[in-house]
């Protein structure tokens, strides 16, 4: 199962297929997927002829052929600009808008030899948990139809369990890749914040947002990882280090790691199937050498509010930009001020206008939550500098305190923010973490999430991939 | 507790149009959703500034190596602007132009 990418790719630069060959087959499949009553809606937009023009790009240029991602189809969340095909946010307010450049991830995937499908369903503007706050319609989770596939990359989450690409790009802001991989049954990748550039990626809250990796194994999404990691002189926040091989030692075992376990993270109401399940994984890890120790973050709690009061500010200033004049839809009016008020208020779905007006109301009314915000957010990393410095490798938790709900839950909205409390700490301290499925309950996956100290990927996927390979 | 009269201040400022149903929601909503946050607020309001510190913890900045790339200061084109000129419906000066507001001569949609 392990280093599948490599072996796609491998087979592309050795003439055994052709890389048109390949991504027909690949979007034959995805065109089954998506049309008919039982469609998953993972994609907003895909374009057959755009598709396998890149194929044939890659066939006819050797640098692309011999590339690590030869003819790998991948697909790309809809925040993510491409410069071949529509870039939504899937906000009414972005429907047509069309980028005039790639992001630099998708520049990288690219030079590399990868083959773009299209792009993938999201809750707008990345606002949610479900994938249902999309202006295309809900995306389903192939596991079970009738469920939600997580949010907000769940289109790209979806993308990947239903084989309609071998792996995707989603982004996260407190959790949108690893717990849409978790309800999916794939593997997710929060890198460390500063790791991967944000260049083209339309932003929601710049102090938390990061692209991250999804993929059917931890090697290959360490692969993609390493494709798309490193400094980009059009992000100022991408940082000049040289990137490791993040699968020199990934075969090591976890023989020797230690392990923490929080006690915070087991929340009362954490489904009992959830439970079991780490419960095993905890074992697993015990029997192959790892050492157990619990561990306490003490100031989990302030997480998942501190989080809220720091996002909703960044995102209502980070939106201001949809003002009908530059980007996508406008609504005429008689003066401009009425213009931007019609078009914003049309164009934006009932979630992002909550989450703006929020932000609104704490920058201009309520400065001690900004200021209780700085604070909680130090206090949350301060405990992971203090744990890492005392020994642990890495940390292990579940991904969420339950798998996938029903699609038209219809859940308040502070019920759906709560579906990000078991990964929202690491945003906050920027953090590299990682999902990966470490069981199921009645057909519907479980996830299982690595946290490590920033900068310590190379460590988080050898233990992933430990866990991953004892669990087959 | 946010009221009916705070909401459309909000949105006024925000500009965001908003229905009569959808004021009185995001009220309620909002209400909700700041009582949530009641404790991250009561850590602003205490005396926090002596124990908490917020510079050695923050995670956006290298202040030690590695730190953020900085450019060499020399000037030089704007590598957007060849980009704009092949893609933008109309460029002028290097600059998108955009469409008229109805408000400035232009014709309403």
């Amino acid at each position: 199962m392990s280093a599948r990418l490599a072996r796609l790719a491998a087979r592309v630069a050795s003439g055994e297929i052709t890389a048109e060959k390949r991504i027909r087959g690949t979007f034959d499949r995805l065109m089954t997927g998506e049309s008919g009553p039982d469609r998953v809606n993972a994609f907003i937009s895909f374009d057959y002829d755009t598709t396998v023009a890149q194929a044939k790009r890659v066939d006819a240029d050797p640098s692309l052929r011999t590339g690590v991602l030869a003819g790998v189809p991948i697909a790309v969340k809809d925040n993510i600009c491409t410069i071949d095909s529509p870039t939504t946010c899937a906000a009414r307010i972005m429907a047509n808008y069309r980028s005039p450049y790639d992001a630099t991830v998708v520049r990288r995937l690219r030079a590399a030899g990868a083959v773009i499908m299209g792009k993938t369903n999201m809750d707008e503007f990345a606002l949610g948990s479900s994938t249902e706050h999309s202006a295309f319609g809900a995306t389903r989770n192939p596991r079970n139809l009738e469920h939600v596939p997580g949010g907000s990359s769940g289109g790209s989450a979806a993308a990947v369990a239903a084989g309609f690409a071998e792996a995707s790009l989603g982004t996260e802001t407190s959790g949108s890749v690893r717990q849409p991989a978790s309800f999916c049954g794939v593997v997710g990748v929060r890198p460390t914040y500063g790791r991967v550039s944000r260049y083209g990626v339309i932003a929601f809250a710049s102090t938390l947002d990061q692209v991250g990796p999804m993929a059917q194994n931890v090697e290959d999404a360490a692969l993609m990882l390493q494709v798309i990691a490193g400094p980009d002189a059009y992000d100022a926040t991408t940082v000049d280090m040289e990137v490791p091989d993040f699968c020199a030692h990934i075969g090591d075992g976890l023989s020797g790691l230690v392990v923490g376990i929080p006690r915070e993270y087991q929340p009362e109401g954490m489904d009992p199937a959830v439970a079991r399940s780490f419960a095993e994984a905890i074992g697993v890890m015990r029997a192959r050498g790892a050492t157990i120790r619990d561990v306490s973050l003490p100031h989990t709690d302030l997480a998942l509010p501190t989080y809220h009061a720091i996002a909703s500010t960044e995102l209502s200033s980070n939106l201001a930009r949809f003002d009908g004049v530059r980007f996508g839809a406008r609504v005429d009016a008689a003066t401009p001020s009425g213009m931007q008020a019609l078009t914003r208020g049309r164009g934006f779905g009932a979630e992002t206008k909550r989450r703006i007006l929020m932000g609104t109301y704490i920058l201009s009314h309520d400065p001690a939550l900004l200021a209780g915000a700085a604070r909680g957010r130090a206090l949350v990393t301060q405990d992971f500098l203090d744990v890492f410095a005392a020994g642990i490798d890495v940390l292990f938790t579940p991904t969420t305190h339950a798998p996938a709900f029903k699609l038209g839950a219809q859940l308040e909205p502070y019920e759906m923010y709560m579906s990000d409390v078991l990964t929202v700490s690491a945003a906050l301290a920027g953090i590299p973490a990682i999902s990966i499925p470490i069981g199921a309950s009645h057909g519907l996956p479980i996830g299982g999430q690595f946290m490590a100290a920033k900068w310590a990927e190379p460590l988080m996927f050898r233990a992933a991939a430990g866990l991953e390979s004892a669990l087959l | 507790m946010i009221d009916r009269a705070m909401v459309r201040h909000l949105a006024d400022a925000a500009r965001i149009d908003l229905a009569v149903e959808e004021v009185d929601r995001i009220a309620d909503q909002l209400t909700d959703i700041l009582d949530e946050l009641g404790v991250v607020r009561a850590l602003g309001e205490a005396d926090g500034a002596a124990t908490v510190d917020t510079v050695r913890s923050d995670t956006m900045h290298e202040v030690e190596p590695p730190m953020q790339p900085l450019r060499a200061d020399v000037p030089g084109a704007d590598a957007l602007i060849g980009t704009a000129a092949r893609f933008a419906p109309e460029v002028r000066d290097g600059f998108f132009t955009v469409p008229l507001l109805p408000s400035h001569g232009g014709d309403p949609a």
